[in-house]
């Protein structure tokens, strides 16, 4: 599956090359001699004989490339997404940030710890450079794929009293601003927006969870974590070498996605083309745009519901996820058939009104994760789908779909959308570069 | 307040131990393991396989052979915890290295159960006095200064202290209420030496979370400032910062004068304990805590401060946060000079976010004090919370600094 990542990535490492020591490879040397030794061989050796031998560059997902891994990458199991607030006005602090940032996330992709020795070789009065927790753990196809938000530009809607504090809203590229309010959502602000985000997707949700919280103790001072969001399950194939998986109702969801492997289609309606911006925002060419939207699902209320009236919201079979009317997944669907003067696929389901051949045959690339946090006060599952998406203009893609999603999709009754977010995802790295280089310099 | 300082704390690693409370030559440490006094610790047992040790570093391992979860103390004069083990599981090991300077009779304790005095025996320990020598001696003639601070903010912690309960005990009410925000300055400034006491910091700071529910005797300020700041009906509840209904139900019929008199007196005989104990000439403040301290006191504000559960009936956290961060700059203005030689980035660094966190709760001083935490907003605190945090970080680096040889 990873010869998918062929398709916009180079193979060349940065300027860090491959020297880094593995994370195996630390436990292995110096980890069993203290920490073993001191704790009489306990959970900690469990962990290293526990895992794998496999080497682990078969886990590996380039960092650097044409476009940013986590985009077209063959979508893993996990997802910690975060949110950051950056709380500092200086540029230099910002920049430093980032440039650190990217040498410590190349290094985490690769299965490393973020900086050599980190987690146990800097001597007793220091805190450890790297918090440990994915210590033995493979790369597990670890991707970080970064954001700016509008905020980080100036006045945005959400937040209108914001300054330039960067000297960089200039180079705010045209399609990068809050989403629009849709009809019948619930947004919460301290769970939305944020200037920079950090979507770090792996096959194991601890060497996730790893990369964000490195990145978030590294940032302190600079950026404050505004909200994050941990998920599950991929709710969308992105190549065709993946099953579609199903969402929290139970159904196959991502049928009709965008995959990897149609390039022309990829380019066509994800990757932001020269002609997209003005000269200052060109940076952003070969980029990308990012939507995150936490949909609550009424769970209960939906169980209660019976299979027709579920397939019907749908619009597809809730075993194999054909069509109403067809017999396989992947069959096209007919919206003309009709069944005593009704459309067979209701006028109200949600694949009809998603599918490209009523939105003027435009497309999105969804790669969204099943969520749960738990259950809320009324002992009602807090679950749900974490929607994100990428195009090349959130506001000529994604915006006019959901208008029409949020007013006339019947599943809408089951949903409760309660965080939004739209950021500008920028192309790949070449080596030697760092996150938001031709943002930042002059 | 905290029971355990934050050294102390630290010390359980995926239910097994690897202390080193004290073990400022820690790499001397982990070369040892074969010398280690090893110690037996059952339900009813504790059995060294040595009594009689020499002084430098002794290295404890103890062996948990009971059904129950056990600790090991190593006691000093006064009955000083020098260094603990925590929470050794049934069939799990632990390890503690201590330094021992002084020839002389101490005590050890294994405490299976966790409660209560424990199983105790003295062990003898003979050799030549040593040197602690672990810290440069720009560190400890640093430590010396800051002492003299700390006995300073002592003197004038015993003083208020007295005013204070004197004005509750006489019925002065709202004067006592006036003076609660600032008697508790002296104590949040000197924060890392007062917790080095386990069994006073508790009697003097702690909060009704430490009473288990009412089971324990609520002593101390926060029982005052429950007396004197009644817990309105609004404020109960179960969230961050609110009084627990349990914690209402109980002020309603045991906060009464008289119970509040004796809790008042029993307050100034802790204080004064408090700083007899630190104005001892044999007081020894562990290097570690030392050079860690600042740091400490700034994760008292993250930890129990934001969130106003500290002065949870009176909202007068932010003197406590200001107290903080005024005790934490002294310690560090100690050491200032010893980091500026190592790591002057770091200084300025440390200076820079000093200052941005002393601007931020300037912004709150109303007249002598502050605004009552309440009216600080959400948005404040977490602007409030995200320099705190920085600042923590950067002090994070301090005990690498000034140990390096």
């Amino acid at each position: 599956m990873e010869s998918t990542e062929a398709a916009g990535q180079d193979s060349t490492t940065g300027a860090e090359g491959r020297h880094g020591v593995s994370r195996r490879t630390v436990l292995g040397a110096a980890g069993i001699g203290v920490v073993a030794g001191l704790a009489g061989g306990g959970a900690i050796g469990a962990a290293v004989s526990g895992s794998d031998d496999a080497s682990s560059s078969d886990q590996v997902v380039p960092f650097r490339g044409d476009h940013q891994a986590g985009i077209v990458t063959a979508a893993q199991d996990r997802l910690h997404f975060a949110s950051f607030d950056v709380i500092t006005d200086s540029r230099d602090a910002l920049v430093d940030m980032l440039k650190r940032w990217t040498v410590a996330a190349e290094r985490m992709t690769r299965g490393e710890e973020t900086e050599p020795g980190g987690a146990l070789d800097l001597g007793d009065y220091h805190p450890p450079a790297d918090t440990g927790e994915a210590l033995g753990l493979s790369a597990a196809h670890l991707t970080l794929t970064i954001g700016f938000g509008p905020g980080l530009f100036g006045p945005s809607a959400s937040n209108p009293a914001a300054k330039d504090r960067f000297g960089i809203a200039h180079k705010k590229p045209a399609a990068l601003a809050d989403l629009p309010a849709f009809a019948q959502e619930k947004i919460e602000p301290s769970r939305s927006y944020g200037d920079i985000c950090i979507q770090a997707c792996a096959d194991d949700p601890q060497v996730a969870v790893h990369a964000i919280r490195n990145l978030a103790r590294m940032g302190v001072g600079v950026v404050s974590v505004r909200w994050s969001q941990l998920g599950f399950g991929r709710t969308a194939s992105t190549t065709k070498g993946q099953e579609t998986p199903r969402n929290m109702f139970g159904f196959k969801d991502g049928t009709a996605n965008i995959r990897a492997e149609d390039t022309d289609t990829v380019d066509k309606w994800v990757w932001v083309g020269a002609d997209d911006n003005p000269p200052a925002a060109q940076w952003m060419t070969g980029g990308t745009y990012l939507v995150a939207r936490r949909i609550r699902m009424d769970i209960e209320p939906w169980d209660r519901a019976n299979l027709l009236e579920q397939e019907n919201i749908i619009g597809r079979t809730k075993g194999v996820g054909a069509p109403l009317g067809k017999d396989a997944e992947f069959d096209e669907p007919d919206f003309q058939i009709t069944s005593y003067g009704s459309p067979i696929i209701p006028l109200t389901a949600h694949m009809r009104l998603a599918h490209p051949d009523q939105n003027n045959g435009v497309q999105i690339l969804r790669r969204g994760y099943n969520f749960t946090d738990g259950s809320d006060g009324f002992g009602h599952l807090d679950a749900g789908l974490f929607f994100i998406a990428f195009n090349r203009d959130s506001f000529k893609q994604f915006v006019p779909m959901q208008h029409t999603l949020s007013r006339k999709d019947a599943m809408t009754e089951y949903l409760i959308p309660n965080a939004s977010a739209n950021f500008a995802v920028p192309p790949g790295l070449k080596p030697g570069e760092w996150w938001g280089q031709h943002l930042f310099e002059k | 307040m905290a029971k355990l300082s934050p050294v102390l704390r630290n010390v359980v690693v995926l239910g097994v131990v690897a202390a080193t409370p004290l073990a400022l030559a820690a790499c001397t440490e982990k070369s040892a393991g074969d010398g280690a006094i090893t110690v037996n610790s059952t339900d009813d047992a504790c059995e060294l396989s040595s009594t009689d040790l020499q002084t430098g570093q002794v290295n404890f391992e103890i062996t948990n052979a009971g059904d129950k979860v056990t600790e090991f103390y190593v006691y000093g004069k006064n009955n000083r915890v020098l260094a603990e083990v925590e929470n050794i599981g049934p069939g799990l090991k632990g390890k503690l290295g201590v330094e021992i300077t002084e020839p002389g009779t101490y005590t050890v304790a294994c405490k299976p159960g966790m409660v209560g005095q424990g199983i105790r025996q003295e062990i003898k320990v003979t050799g030549e006095t040593k040197a602690k020598s672990q810290a440069p001696a720009d560190v400890e003639a640093a430590k010396v200064r800051y002492l003299d601070y700390v006995r300073g903010q002592l003197n004038g912690f015993l003083a208020q202290t007295e005013t204070f309960t004197g004005d509750v005990k006489s019925g002065n009410l709202d004067k006592a209420r006036s003076e609660f925000g600032l008697v508790r300055t002296f104590y949040e400034r000197i924060e890392p030496v007062a917790e080095s006491f386990p069994e006073l910091d508790p009697k003097i700071d702690m909060r009704w979370d430490d009473t288990e529910d009412g089971k324990q005797p609520f002593t101390g300020f926060h029982r005052i400032e429950r007396f004197l700041f009644p817990p309105q009906a609004s404020q109960v509840g179960e969230g961050e910062g609110q009084v627990a209904p349990s914690d209402a139900k109980d002020a309603k019929t045991a906060d009464t004068k008289a119970n509040i008199d004796k809790v008042a007196d029993q307050l100034v005989t802790d204080v004064k304990a408090l700083k007899a104990e630190i104005d001892a000439k044999d007081f020894q403040f562990e290097t570690q805590m030392f050079v860690r301290g600042a740091q400490a006191l700034i994760d008292e504000i993250a930890k129990t401060k934001v969130g106003g559960e500290e002065d949870r009936y009176s909202h007068t956290d932010l003197w406590d946060i200001a107290a903080n961060i005024e005790g934490s700059q002294a310690l560090i203005s100690q050491l200032e000079t010893i980091i500026t030689k190592r790591d002057p980035n770091l200084v300025e660094k440390i200076n820079t976010q000093f200052a941005a966190v002393s601007k931020d709760i300037e912004q709150f001083r109303q007249g002598d004090g502050y605004v009552s935490y309440d009216k600080v907003t959400p948005e404040q605190r977490k602007a409030l919370s995200d320099k705190v945090d920085a600042l923590s970080a950067t002090l994070s680096m301090v005990p690498g600094a000034v140990m390096a040889k």
